[in-house]
């Protein structure tokens, strides 16, 4: 669940791609299922993104898991909570604001994402090209204005995102998992 | 008609087998670490030291079910009230979820003192107010028994009685079977029909509360309980007389007791002075003629006395010096002084 943390982005992308080919077991069954080939398919962006986001996701939902003291949630199992009950009635009220959090990062981190994408994707205008790859081609054309707007666009949204995440969470601000 | 339960246990080798009667309330006595928690743990199905061998209510064997579907509700000691809900949620929590039946919540509410708590969460209640929502919350999810462990020790003593009056109404009227932890004896002794008490994971006693008689718990004030018979009121002095095996005792006026019924009185040591002949003229309103059967010297200036009375004992808490300057032995005849204003049903 951490290796997406320390390995290259573009590692992970080129063995999803591989992973994704039409010749593989999984590219067949996608074939078969859905008359489309996975690999440079909006999907298949979607895919490598929430392997490459998911522990962004999954620790600040650990750490809020943990903090619920055990016996309340033996008070309720006795009190007649099904576990499934349980988790929808306390864990997920009491985790309301990790639950926020970790979308939020989530979200800001794929947007920020660009090795995996350019990888499986191929960058494919209109269909897989997103807006850090699209900067990128910008400035490559040397066309500042477009790169401008991209780039103070993605500054303003993570900002936005930044803020959203201070105010939701105070006592927060100085864990690991946000200066990551 | 009855919870039976079974469990080995690793602090004791020997295996406790414990018998609770139907639509009754046992409460569970024992120093800290005896093994209370752990017991009504392992009954509601929660993880616990013990491991139980046999757990049935009513001959239906329930050992394999999780706690959410065993007919039993566990109202911890640290209530475990949920945060995030108000007074009001958390009081409805169980009830929405375990059996079908029309609770009288208003009661509840108005009973424990709850009017005007509803609205309010749990982190800005005081820990009396949580454990009576905790209890109030235990009530209201109707369970065939109801574990609770030391759920008034955050109350005074008025609201105790109050509460603990409420619990036996409560109990009776819906036939449910209540399992009670607590260290307080006049508690135990308003509430039990029986009475287990425990020491290291090991049954020590079982039968009803006559078996708190002489009990001592090692971690409070030393005293004893004895059982006595109302035998009448004197309305001017505020006093009601009590027989304690053909002695008088005199004490506050209670009001809530039918004639015959047994009472039981906890007398704490310390209240309880030794004269050699009969006092005259002395404002201690009960003599009780004893004999001495242990005298304990203490290594600070204090000597424990155990006295016979009849076929209960008392328990004296006096000086050294005193028990020198009377030359107390072992078989003399002696007087205790007994404060009537000391004494508490």
């Amino acid at each position: 669940m951490a290796l997406p943390l320390v390995l290259p982005p573009t590692v992970l992308g080129f063995y999803l791609l591989i992973f994704f080919a039409p010749d593989t077991a999984l590219g067949q069954l996608w074939l078969t299922l859905t008359g489309s080939p996975l690999s440079f398919s909006f999907s298949a962006l979607v895919i490598g993104s929430v392997i490459y986001s998911i522990p962004f996701v999954v620790q600040p939902l650990q750490s809020a898991f943990q903090q619920i003291p055990v016996g309340i949630l033996e008070s309720a199992s006795s009190l007649g909570a099904t576990p499934l009950d349980r988790f929808v009635s306390i864990v997920m009220p009491m985790c309301k604001r990790s639950f926020i959090t970790a979308g939020c990062l989530g979200f800001a981190h794929t947007v920020g994402e660009f090795g995996v994408v350019l990888m499986i994707g191929g960058n494919i205008p209109g269909e897989t090209q997103v807006l850090s790859i699209a900067l990128f081609d910008s400035v490559e054309r040397l066309n500042f204005a477009e790169a401008h707007a991209v780039a103070g666009g993605l500054l303003m949204f993570s900002l936005v995102v930044l803020i959203s995440l201070y105010r939701l969470n105070p006592a927060n601000t100085n864990s690991s998992w946000v200066s990551r | 008609m009855s919870l039976v339960f079974k469990a080995s246990n690793d602090m004791a080798s020997a295996e406790l087998e414990l018998a609770f009667k139907d639509r009754a309330c046992t409460v569970i006595f024992g120093p800290s670490g005896s093994g209370k928690t752990s017991l009504l743990r392992a009954i509601a199905g929660l993880p616990s030291p013990l491991a139980v061998t046999e757990l049935t209510v009513n001959g239906a064997n329930i050992r394999h079910l999780a706690p959410h579907q065993r007919p039993i509700v566990l109202s911890a000691q640290n209530s475990a009230l949920f945060p995030h809900l108000d007074v009001q949620q958390n009081l409805v929590y169980g009830l929405k979820r375990r059996y079908e039946y029309t609770p009288d919540i208003q009661k509840v509410v108005e009973r424990l003192g709850l009017s005007t708590l509803l609205k309010r969460k749990p982190a800005s209640l005081s820990g009396g107010e949580a454990q009576r929502v905790a209890l109030g919350r235990a009530l209201l999810s109707n369970p065939l028994w109801l574990l609770l462990d030391e759920p008034l020790t955050n109350l005074d003593q008025n609201a105790r009685k109050d509460i603990v009056r409420f619990l036996n109404d409560w109990r009776k009227q819906r036939q449910i079977g209540v399992i009670y932890v607590t260290h307080d004896i006049p508690e135990a002794l308003a509430i039990a029909d029986q009475v287990i008490t425990l020491a290291k994971g090991k049954l020590l006693k079982s039968g009803d509360p006559d078996v708190l008689l002489g009990y001592q718990d090692p971690q409070q004030e030393l005293s004893t309980v004895v059982s006595a018979r109302l035998s009448q009121h004197h309305k001017q002095d505020k006093l009601s007389e009590l027989l304690l095996d053909g002695n008088r005792l005199l004490i506050p006026e209670i009001t809530t007791v039918d004639g015959t019924k047994t009472l039981y009185l906890q007398i704490a040591a310390k209240d309880v002075s030794l004269a050699l002949q009969r006092p005259q003229r002395t404002s201690i309103l009960n003599l009780l003629p004893c004999t001495v059967s242990k005298i304990e010297i203490s290594r600070e200036a204090s000597a424990t006395i155990t006295l016979n009375l009849g076929s209960q004992h008392l328990l004296a808490k006096v000086t050294r010096r005193s028990v020198r300057e009377l030359d107390l032995q072992v078989g003399q005849k002696v007087w205790a002084q007994v404060k009537g204003i000391s004494l508490q049903t």
